[in-house]
């Protein structure tokens, strides 16, 4: 299952930030990078608690940080931009 | 002989991000990695995962494919073995006797299974799980297995009894411990671990250690140091996991129980940088030399080192964390969560809840934390962390399973 997150931080190319919840194993990779981002519920699985507390770079660098590519990051034409 | 101005030993995560963070900084600079596995780089946190055991898992595992190196134009010398350093001529010998020259190396070669030497140990079906060719050794005898045995406390043996039991196979954990984990949990949290492994069928035999290994070619039992025999027809044996250093004996690399570093991941030597599971480096956060065997720790020291040998200078600052899951229960561990004498502990939570956090505290700060049940608090304490909190005045707070710990972030 894949949970969508929408981002409307002024001046950021991420329109979207998405989670794969089946590939999501809780290795808590993304709250270390981007704690104000990202937490565990749970079910031990990562939500964006808000879309819009990380700059671009450290939304880009807490995707790039798990190890089954369960964050999906969307430009604002609609690209997937990682992975 | 072959010259690349980037030379990386190690095709794990951290190699990988550092040669992929250097190809972002240096668009034409020549970079090659030396790798001791065959493949291209994959997921090593998925080989403890239930998902790789099924039909189809190995899939998921890849985070690059052969073409990404062709791509990338990256020299990928798989399959081969760094065997010696000349840091003067800045030259590395492989196992097949070929050298090449280097402006910049990182040696970022992980760390591996401790070689487990008793009598039998070399029988088949006795496993260690660090590589791919392991987890599919692995994979190949989980389909026939019955009985099984495994050794030792810790993240991975968790995960295997997790896998194991799923699998029907019936499991005995071999603990030379008093307890699970000792003495990286306290006693109350490792019951909440152990309450989970014999409540989903796994033996557990404490105060217990394996003196032999019976059968013919293959495993078909253990013999224990008190006369105990434990049937089984496979073992999976997590005692640790070691630096292999051997290959640098000569090249003036100052060592400890890894490569040494300082807080921008140099070594001693000019023109070396050490990242992951074998660097021991000055931890900017813990204020410590430490050597985290982390997957976060590695992939993030690989993106600092990438910068650092191609462009800016770059200090590594990062609170990294670990997370697992099985048999209902999640266990985190966050920081520095080695028992040394010069820290106390605050712990919150209560047995009846099932859910208990251990904060290590050294000089007024909180270092580490052990998580177990608890998961929404570990970006809380990460925080905690990161901003240097000060305990003062706030452990009754902190020791109040209740508190929300938003309250004390500012």
């Amino acid at each position: 299952m894949r949970q969508e997150y929408v981002r409307t931080k002024e001046g950021s190319n991420i329109s979207k930030v998405i989670i794969d919840r089946d590939l999501c194993i809780g290795a808590a990779s993304c709250i270390a990078v981007s704690a104000t981002t990202f937490k565990l519920d749970d079910e031990n699985k990562a939500v964006v608690m808000d879309p819009d507390a990380a700059s671009d770079e450290e939304l880009i660098m807490a995707a790039e940080s798990c190890p089954t590519k369960a964050i999906i990051l969307v430009d604002k034409l609609g690209k997937q931009i990682y992975p | 002989m072959k010259k690349f101005k980037y030379l990386i030993i190690g095709g794990g995560v951290s190699g990988t991000t550092a040669a992929e963070t250097v190809r972002q900084n240096d668009k034409s600079g020549s970079i090659a990695i030396v790798s001791e596995e065959p493949y291209p780089a994959y997921s090593r946190v998925m080989l403890s995962k239930h998902d790789f055991y099924l039909p189809e898992g190995e899939n998921k595992i890849w985070l690059k494919t052969p073409d990404w190196y062709i791509k990338e134009n990256i020299g990928f010398f798989s399959g081969k073995k760094a065997v010696n350093l000349d840091a003067n001529k800045k030259i590395v010998r492989l196992d097949g006797g070929e050298e090449i020259e280097y402006d910049k190396l990182l040696i970022a070669t992980g760390n591996c299974a401790k070689k487990w030497v008793i009598p039998g140990s070399d029988k088949n079906n006795v496993f260690s799980l660090r590589v791919l060719d392991d987890a599919r050794a692995i994979k190949e005898k989980i389909k026939t297995a019955k009985k099984a045995v495994a050794v030792g406390g810790g993240f991975i043996s968790f995960e295997m009894c997790d896998l194991l039991r799923q699998f029907n196979i019936e499991t005995t954990l071999i603990l030379r411990e008093s307890y699970y984990w000792e003495p990286i949990l306290d006693k109350n949290e490792a019951v909440l671990v152990e309450n989970a492994l014999i409540t989903n069928g796994v033996k557990i035999l404490k105060n217990s250690e394996v003196s032999e290994i019976m059968g013919g070619d293959s495993v078909a039992g253990v013999i224990l140091k008190n006369g105990i025999q434990i049937n089984c027809d496979m073992i999976i044996a997590g005692i640790g996991a070691t630096c292999s250093l051997d290959w640098l004996g000569n090249s003036g690399i100052k060592t400890n129980k890894g490569i040494l570093a300082n807080e921008y991941l140099e070594t001693n030597l000019s023109d070396i940088w050490t990242t992951g599971d074998v660097a021991e480096f000055n931890d900017l956060i813990l204020e410590e030399i430490v050597q985290l065997g982390n997957w976060l720790n590695s992939q993030q020291q690989g993106r600092v080192a990438g910068i650092n040998m191609a462009s800016n200078k770059t200090p590594f600052r990062l609170v990294s964390s670990y997370s697992t899951t099985g048999f209902g229960i999640t266990i985190s561990f966050v920081g520095d969560v080695r028992p040394e004498a010069d820290r106390t502990i605050i712990s919150r939570g209560s047995l009846e809840s099932r859910s208990w956090a251990r904060l290590l505290v050294k000089d007024g700060e909180i270092i580490g934390a052990t998580i177990i049940n608890r998961t929404p608090e570990l970006s809380l304490i990460s925080k905690l962390i990161s901003a240097d909190f000060k305990v003062s005045g706030h452990e009754n707070e902190l020791t109040d399973p209740g508190f929300d710990l938003k309250k004390l972030i500012i």
